[in-house]
C-alpha cells in the first residue's frame, strides 16, 4: 500500500468517524474546547504519523488508539498544570448539557472508562482494546469487571 | 434484577451514541490532517512541540509549523513565484485548499491561503513569523467555513446563504508582507469583511495597528478624529452622507488596514462598520502629516 493511499485512507476514515473520535476525546476532555483540542491533535498525528498503521484493515482501531494516548498526554499535562483536580472532577464541565451517561463514565478511573466505552458503545473486541491501550488482554477484562461492578451492572451474557 | 441492570447499559450506549458532537468537531479533524499533509514538504526537518491552549480551541505549535512548504520541493510552486527577491529567499502565497460546497440554497468556495518561502539560508525569525501568520490565517478561515457549516447545519435548505472568499498580496517588499482576505457572505443581502494581516520580515512578528505608533500615544484618538472629518465633510452625491455620524470610536486596535503604493496609511472598514451597507466598504487614506509626529520610527510610512 503506497504511502498516499495510505494517507487517503486515513483520512477518509477520520472524516468518516469523527463524531465517535469526539465522543470517546469527550469523555476524557469533559468539556468541548479541550476534546476539540484532542481530535485536532489526534488528526494531525495520524497522518503525520502514518507509517505507523500497518494493515489498512485496522485503521479504526488505529485510530482510537492515537485518540486515547493523545487524550492520556492531555490529561497529565491538565494534571500537571491543575494538581489537586481528579480526572473524574467535575470542575471542568460544560455547565448545559444534561449528561447523565457521562456522569455515570465520571465515576470510573479513566482506563476502566475507556474500556467499557469501547467495549459497550463503540463494540470493539478484548483483543482491539487490548491493542488500542496496549495493555495485555487479561488486564482489559479485569477493567471491564471493575466498571461494571462500579456502575452496578450485571450482564447476563459474560464478558 | 439483571434484565433491568442491562437495560441500563443499553440506555447508556443510547445515550453515549447520540451524545451531542460539535459541527466543529469535523472542522477541527480536517484542520489537523491539513497541517500534517503541509509538513510532508518540510521533511520533518522541524521537531514540533505543542502547547495547549486553553479555552481557544486552537493548538499553537512552539516551533516551525502549519504550511510553510519549502518551494525546493515543489517545482509547480517555484514557477508560481512573484515574489521580490531579498537576497535569496522569496516569499509568496499559494491556495493550500480551497473549501467548495453547492447544496440546493447554499453554496462556498473559499480559499485558505498560504504563505510559503524559499531560499539556502531563511532567516529563523522570518520562517517562524510566517508559520505564525499561516497559523494565524487558517484559523480565521476555519472560523468563517465552520459557521457556514453550522448555518447549514442550523437552516438546512432554507439557508440560502452563499459564502466566497479570495485573498490578494497587498504588498510584498525587504520590509513588509501584507496579505488582506476579502469575504462577501450573502443571506439575504450581501456583507462584505476584510481581514489584513501584516507580517515585519526581518523581525519576524506580526504587525498590527499599534505597532505603528509610539508606544503611549494617542493613535486611536487622532485617527479616530481624522476619520470622522472625513465623514462629516461627505461631499459626493445627493443620496447624503452614508456614514453612522452619531457613532464615535470607529478606530479600534485591531482596525484593518493597509500601507499603499505610495507610503501611505490606508484604513479599512468592512461593510456596516461605519457607513449604511449600501455604500460598501470603507476605506480611508491618512495623510502622514496627520500623523507624523506619533509615528514609530523607522516606518514603512513615509
Amino acid at each position: 500500500m503506497k504511502a498516499k493511499e495510505k494517507e487517503d485512507i486515513i483520512s477518509q476514515t477520520l472524516l468518516q468517524d469523527y463524531t465517535k473520535l469526539y465522543r470517546l476525546a469527550y469523555s476524557y476532555a469533559k468539556n468541548s474546547d479541550d476534546a476539540l483540542d484532542i481530535v485536532q491533535e489526534s488528526a494531525y498525528k495520524a497522518i503525520k504519523y502514518g507509517s505507523g498503521l500497518k494493515n489498512e484493515k485496522y485503521v479504526s482501531t488505529w485510530l482510537y488508539r492515537i485518540v486515547y494516548n493523545t487524550a492520556m498526554d492531555f490529561l497529565k499535562k491538565r494534571r500537571m498544570e491543575q494538581p489537586g483536580i481528579e480526572d473524574y472532577d467535575m470542575e471542568q464541565e460544560d455547565q448545559y448539557i444534561d449528561f447523565d451517561v457521562m456522569n455515570s463514565l465520571n465515576k470510573l478511573e479513566p482506563k476502566d472508562r475507556t474500556v467499557l466505552i469501547l467495549r459497550f458503545f463503540e463494540e470493539q473486541t478484548i483483543k482491539s482494546i487490548a491493542n488500542i491501550t496496549n495493555e495485555n488482554v487479561n488486564t482489559v477484562k479485569s477493567r471491564l469487571y471493575r466498571a461494571l461492578d462500579k456502575l452496578k451492572v450485571e450482564l447476563e451474557e459474560p464478558i | 434484577m439483571e434484565i433491568r441492570l442491562k437495560r441500563n447499559l443499553d440506555d447508556m450506549k443510547h445515550a453515549y451514541e447520540n451524545y451531542p458532537v460539535p459541527m466543529e468537531a469535523k472542522e477541527r479533524i480536517q484542520m489537523g490532517i491539513d497541517q500534517a499533509r503541509a509538513e510532508e514538504g518540510l521533511g520533518n526537518k522541524h521537531s514540533r512541540s505543542y502547547k495547549w491552549v486553553k479555552r481557544t480551541g486552537i493548538l499553537v505549535a512552539a516551533a516551525t509549523i502549519a504550511l510553510v512548504i519549502s518551494v525546493n520541493v515543489s517545482s509547480t510552486v517555484a514557477y508560481a513565484l512573484q515574489g521580490i527577491p531579498i537576497l535569496n529567499t522569496l516569499v509568496d502565497i499559494i491556495t493550500v485548499r480551497t473549501f467548495t460546497d453547492k447544496q440546493e440554497n447554499t453554496q462556498a468556495k473559499v480559499d485558505i491561503p498560504g504563505v510559503v518561502i524559499s531560499g539556502d539560508e531563511i532567516p529563523k525569525e522570518l520562517e517562524e513569523g510566517l508559520s505564525n501568520l499561516n497559523e494565524q490565517m487558517q484559523v480565521y478561515m476555519h472560523q468563517i467555513i465552520a459557521q457556514y457549516k453550522k448555518d447549514i447545519d442550523e437552516f438546512g435548505p432554507e439557508a440560502h446563504e452563499s459564502l466566497d472568499s479570495s485573498y490578494t498580496i497587498v504588498r510584498n517588499d525587504n520590509e513588509l508582507l501584507s496579505v488582506r482576505i476579502d469575504t462577501v457572505f450573502t443571506m439575504g443581502g450581501a456583507a462584505n469583511t476584510s481581514k489584513i494581516y501584516h507580517l515585519d520580515k526581518v523581525s519576524g512578528k506580526t504587525i498590527t495597528l499599534k505597532d505603528l505608533f509610539e508606544d503611549n500615544s494617542d493613535y486611536i484618538q487622532r485617527l479616530d478624529d481624522f476619520v470622522w472629518d472625513q465623514m462629516k465633510n461627505y461631499n459626493g452625491g445627493e443620496e447624503g452622507n452614508p456614514y453612522f455620524m452619531e457613532d464615535s470610536n470607529f478606530v479600534q486596535e485591531d482596525t484593518n488596514f493597509y500601507i499603499n503604493e505610495n507610503n501611505e496609511l490606508v484604513l479599512v472598514f468592512d461593510e456596516y462598520e461605519v457607513a449604511i451597507g449600501a455604500a460598501g466598504m470603507q476605506e480611508f487614506v491618512i495623510p502622514a502629516n496627520e500623523i507624523e509626529d506619533i509615528l514609530k520610527v523607522p516606518s514603512y510610512i513615509d
